[in-house]
């Protein structure tokens, strides 16, 4: 729903703490960062849900994935850190909706390790946002 | 007059867990390389190429959630609860096989349940 991820970047682009983390740029992409872009940043995306269908009203249930991308494990702990200080529990502005539930469900802990031998490091969470 | 009703489970308790085990299954894919599509990669082929995330994991759970808890209503014993879990897993394994990208179909191919944790 495209008001549920125009909130949750609003949401973590007026977060200070995590802007901090970026080193005070906005980098809080959806999807793709931009070709080039140095890390610390963050993706987001869209991983499952919709409508939930059970009564008459307009319920959805949609899962995202936030996680931090930096070239060094503790960055990545601390970015994921701030990102969930900034969602996990909070209200979203939905526009159309009332945001009912924000809370992240499972950690995501990945290292990609590339054909240059760099290293990437991915850390983040799964987060269940509910609207009506 | 007030009545006071105690339900005593102890029993019951006590016979629920004595069917023991765990009904489990795993649904999993068999390449190296789909958990960056589930993911996305920041770093593709060491040239620093971004290339998003294509999750088929994730969402075909997330079609399978909504009637997870009601599948279960007046399955009583360990087997009929143990065919929804796999058909729930099924239905997993072929919502992941229907998002999975494909070029080769390898992924595709690959994806599958099993009884053990891969």
């Amino acid at each position: 729903m495209k008001a549920i991820r125009a909130g949750l970047y609003a949401k973590l682009i007026a977060d200070t703490a995590l802007i901090s983390e970026l080193g005070g740029a906005t980098a809080v992409y959806y999807s793709l960062a931009p070709q080039g872009t140095s890390r610390p940043y963050v993706i987001f995306f869209s991983a499952g849900g919709g409508p939930e269908n059970i009564y008459p009203g307009d319920l959805t249930s949609e899962r995202y994935l936030i996680k931090a991308v930096a070239d060094s494990l503790d960055t990545a702990l601390d970015v994921d850190e701030a990102c969930k200080a900034a969602i996990h529990g909070q209200t979203l502005t939905v526009v159309g909706c009332t945001n009912i539930w924000t809370r992240r469900e499972n950690d995501v802990s990945l290292v990609e390790n590339s054909d240059d031998g760099a290293l990437v490091f991915h850390e983040g969470g799964y987060y269940r946002i509910r609207v009506d | 007059m007030p009545v006071n009703i105690m339900l005593d489970t102890a029993e019951l308790d006590r016979l629920i867990g004595a069917t023991g085990g765990r009904i489990e299954r795993f649904v999993a894919d068999g390449v190296h390389y789909g958990i960056y599509q589930e993911m996305g990669v920041e770093n593709g082929f060491g040239k620093g190429i971004h290339i998003p995330a294509h999750p088929f994991m994730s969402p075909a759970v997330e079609a399978v959630r909504p009637g997870w808890d009601e599948s279960f209503r007046g399955q009583l014993t360990i087997r009929q609860v143990e065919g929804v879990v796999v058909k729930a897993a099924g239905n997993v394994e072929r919502g992941a096989k229907e998002r999975a990208p494909y070029k080769t179909h390898a992924l595709q191919n690959s994806i599958h349940v099993q009884e053990g944790q891969p």
